[in-house]
């Protein structure tokens, strides 16, 4: 599984990394700008991420916009978001009620920090993504 | 402030609620000890910046740096950091520069205390392998 990783702080980030590194090729980005740039490489060279954990507050472009930037460059290549990355996004509680609707469609999953290991494997299972 | 001093009291919020953190962390020992250690290390430099975005006044910086320091507490599970970090940034969003300067000493003292305890918890760690 190829993973993108996208948090900016850096214990939550090596948190991530800590829980899912064992399950396949892991990268991370800082923030969504990054974030944005990795999948326009990985789209290009044909090796699209299965996954990208999308935090929702960062500088540099919010996990929001950079949900919406890697949904269109997917449609931009012809890939349906059902057959485009799973994209679990991650947030406080408190910031989950600032995310409207149609941002909520674009992404698969919402997990809250702090993130819960088993509750995050669950997401992944129920994404067919783990067995 | 009252608010944070009345949960304490409850017994609802811990300084260091080492159960909680071990559970999301799948009971993993290293995986407590890398982010732990990593914790000790970050925060006093996210505690500085956050400083000088109060001494600056700059709200929309001291929600960012309130906002990171409440996730990394979070991390670890020291929940009445986590609370005042919170606190921070919910008076930043309200604009009152006044209240942070005050929850900033108790943001510190908070820090202080949990960081004690996580070292023991390190040297624990150490004395067993």
């Amino acid at each position: 599984m190829k993973i993108l990783i996208v948090e900016d702080d850096l214990t939550s980030r090596m948190l991530m990394q800590e829980l899912l590194g064992k399950f396949g090729d892991l990268h991370v980005a800082i923030n969504g700008a990054e974030a944005t740039e990795a999948v326009r490489i990985s789209l290009e060279l044909d090796a699209p991420y299965d996954l990208i954990c999308l935090d929702i507050m960062m500088p540099q472009m919010n996990g929001q916009e950079a949900l919406k930037k890697i949904r269109d460059m997917e449609e931009g290549k012809g890939i349906l978001s059902s057959k485009g990355a799973k994209i679990i996004m991650t947030t406080s509680l408190a910031d989950l009620k600032n995310v409207t609707a149609s941002y909520k469609n674009l992404c698969d999953a919402y997990i809250t920090k702090p993130i819960h290991g088993e509750k995050l494997f669950e997401e992944l299972r129920k994404l067919k993504l783990l067995s | 402030m009252l608010e944070i001093m009345d949960r304490k009291e409850d017994g609802k919020i811990m300084a260091w609620n080492v159960d909680g953190m071990m559970e999301r962390m799948l009971h993993d020992v290293s995986i407590a000890e890398v982010i732990i250690n990593l914790f000790l290390q970050d925060i006093p430099s996210q505690i500085e910046k956050l400083s000088e975005s109060i001494a600056e006044g700059n709200i929309k910086q001291i929600q960012y740096h309130a906002h990171s320091i409440k996730g990394s507490a979070a991390n670890v599970g020291g929940e009445v950091m986590q609370t005042t970090a919170s606190s921070i940034e919910e008076k930043a969003i309200e604009g009152n520069l006044d209240d942070i300067q005050r929850l900033q000493s108790s943001l510190e003292t908070h820090f202080n205390e949990l960081q004690n305890l996580l070292t023991d918890y390190l040297e624990t760690l150490n004395n067993v392998s």
